[in-house]
């Protein structure tokens, strides 16, 4: 008896996250073509490159549960970094504080504008984007790179490995994503995620105040690609205004392949993490098949995004004819 | 709609409020005009005149295509990666010595086919249209730069280079050609049925489509127009700078057209199309580049003056149409 309920569980997990069974089958098909792909080095550098973007990618599901899209994360993620370069003389407490508040207060403002205004959320973004990418060249006298003052704690935190193959950027990743998956399966603002992205105005009906739930899920996604771009800045112990670059696309690529509906109202964090992995997996092929250009990424992208979201749609419309 | 016109116009305070309804945004360029003449040097010039409407020559047709697109409650965000696109295949074709039309008709043909799929996975597999032309927009940059290899291609081809940089009489050839095309697309706008099932489409698509008007065909030919007028504007673009750049062309058309189409009046979740509207958004656009580039401002302030006076416009319009 209960075997069984394990059983149906583990199957609905399964069903639920197709993209952990494609994760699974690229790994083997990769470690099968390519030698070095299960190298500790080949999958420590996968992990430790993608931790950041998987932080920011993380930030990026909660607005699209409910809805939404973020389209200034790579700005925001650029400002976060430099900010968190330039005050890192300071010591790293202060300045890790300062970033995120900046990276917070934008993910702020775009909730505010986008639920005050009604003002489509990729066209408030979109416009963010392009004015914090103004203040981020402001800020570093046109475009230099700013150089991180390198201590123990900002070490820890991007360049340093557990067991010598799991870099602890990625365990921050990891448990960014854990502690959402808590937030959204066990919390009231989880429960109120999922229903204003499954239907705005039920939601309003049942007596949920909508805009703070989408303040709080946009604020959300800001710290959190703030996080992601100042670990990106720490890794490389210089803050590039060009940091970030194409997140927002990568991201968004991730969380469709991790099944996550652009719609809202039905996706989870679980699956963003392996999303970001199946995306990463396939990067890594682009970069060991060393006859691609690495513009290939951009057409891998683009065609996992059309094609899952056209499986989606298909079968969305299936289900509406039965 | 007409009646309650004469109602409101019995009412003088009401009068006022119609009078900056229907003519805010000319107000709007007048004002940007005027401060110009008086503290930009060398504004008041016919070349300096000239040169907006040169360079506002791209947007015009890119953003009038957004306008038809938008009538429909959709966006088409692809339209600078289908610059990208029309860049590389002509400079290829023209390399290898096949003549100006064919290449032309093959660049339109094309792009005509990528907006048919758009429009279709819009229309018929019920996508949102940002996500749909958010992918497109990354297969097709990452299609047209792996074909480049990220490099550019030059063009010496002159009659092709005509279409961006001929002058016959004095005036620009671009300038001649956009305004001919969007003339020609004024007219068929302002008298065909297809423009009545446009904004009946936009404005209420289950009615339009118990009215019996096929919706989804309406939308496809929407994209279809908008590929048209992107792919004329590609082809200035590109022969203007005498070369394919896919890396670098039309970073910034999406939000440019955009935001003319908000800032000229058609709105954004679909309705009638403002064609001269959108044509007036543009100017006061370009004139903001025009007058950041003329009083010497830097790049990192040009983007967030411009992204500041977008979202007021935005936030303008949205509060009109409460």
């Amino acid at each position: 008896m209960k075997s069984n309920s394990s059983d149906k569980k583990l199957r609905t997990f399964l069903s639920n996250q197709s993209s952990l069974l494609v994760l699974i089958a690229l790994c083997i098909v990769m470690s099968l073509v390519y030698d070095r792909f299960l190298t500790s080095r080949n999958i420590m550098n996968v992990l430790r490159q993608n931790s950041m973007l998987g932080i920011a990618t993380i930030g990026l599901t909660y607005v699209v549960l409910t809805g939404g899209i973020d389209l200034s994360m790579p700005s925001v993620a650029a400002l976060s970094g430099c900010l968190f370069a330039s005050l890192s003389v300071y010591g790293f407490v202060p300045a890790l504080l300062a970033a995120l508040a900046c990276a917070t207060f934008w993910g702020w403002f775009n909730g505010f504008i986008i639920t005050r205004t009604k003002i489509a959320p990729f066209i408030v973004t979109l416009v963010v984007f392009y004015a914090v990418k103004g203040i981020v060249y402001l800020y570093t006298g046109n475009g230099a790179s700013i150089s991180v003052v390198d201590s123990p704690a900002i070490e820890f935190i991007s360049r340093k490995t557990i067991f010598g193959v799991i870099p602890t950027s990625f365990l921050i990743f990891l448990l960014c994503a854990l502690v959402s998956a808590c937030v959204l399966r066990w919390s009231k603002f989880g429960r109120y995620l999922l229903a204003v992205g499954g239907n705005e105005e039920a939601a309003r009906f049942m007596g949920i105040d909508v805009n703070r739930v989408k303040v709080l899920a946009y604020t959300l996604s800001g710290s959190l690609t703030g996080l992601g771009g100042v670990i990106l800045a720490a890794r490389l112990v210089a803050a590039q205004p060009v940091a970030g670059e194409g997140w927002d696309m990568q991201a968004l690529a991730a969380i469709v392949v991790g099944g996550t509906l652009l719609t809202g109202g039905k996706g989870s964090f679980i699956g963003s993490v392996f999303g970001t992995l199946v995306m990463a997996v396939v990067l890594n092929a682009i970069s060991l098949q060393s006859s691609l250009s690495s513009w290939w990424q951009w057409i891998v992208r683009g065609a996992f995004i059309l094609i899952v979201v056209t499986i989606q749609g298909v079968a969305s419309k299936r289900k509406a004819h039965i | 709609m007409t009646s309650t016109q004469k109602i409101k116009l019995g009412n003088r305070d009401v009068g006022a409020k119609q009078f900056l309804k229907k003519y805010g945004t000319v107000l709007v360029l007048c004002l940007f005009l005027l401060f110009n003449i008086i503290f930009t040097d060398n504004f008041f010039t016919a070349s300096s005149a000239m040169n907006i409407l040169q360079q506002a020559s791209i947007s015009a047709l890119l953003a009038v295509g957004m306008t038809v697109v938008a009538a429909v409650g959709c966006y088409d965000l692809g339209i600078g990666s289908y610059a990208a696109l029309v860049g590389v295949i002509s400079a290829l074709m023209l390399r290898a010595g096949i003549p100006l039309i064919p290449v032309l008709l093959a660049c339109l043909l094309v792009i005509l086919f990528i907006e048919l799929i758009a429009g279709w996975m819009t229309a018929y597999l019920e996508i949102q249209s940002i996500i749909v032309t958010i992918g497109l927009q990354i297969l097709v940059k990452g299609v047209a730069t792996v074909i480049t290899g990220g490099t550019v291609i030059p063009i010496n081809h002159d009659p092709f280079l005509y279409i961006g940089q001929g002058r016959p009489f004095g005036v620009p050839f671009q300038i001649v050609l956009s305004v001919l095309v969007i003339a020609v697309f004024a007219f068929i706008m302002s008298r065909s049925s297809f423009a009545r099932r446009l904004a009946a489409t936009g404005d209420n698509e289950k009615a339009a489509r118990l009215c019996g008007i096929n919706t989804r065909r309406v939308k496809v030919i929407a994209f279809m127009l908008c590929g048209f007028l992107a792919t004329v504007a590609a082809f200035i673009a590109t022969a203007k700078i005498e070369g394919a750049d896919p890396a670098n062309i039309g970073a910034d058309y999406g939000l440019n057209a955009i935001a003319a189409t908000a800032i000229g009046g058609t709105p954004l979740t679909g309705g009638k199309p403002h064609i001269i509207g959108t044509i007036i958004g543009v100017l006061i656009i370009q004139l903001v580049d025009t007058s950041i580039n003329m009083n010497n401002i830097e790049y990192s302030y040009s983007l967030v003056i411009k992204a500041a006076i977008i979202l007021l416009a935005l936030i303008f319009q949205n509060e009109k149409k409460d």
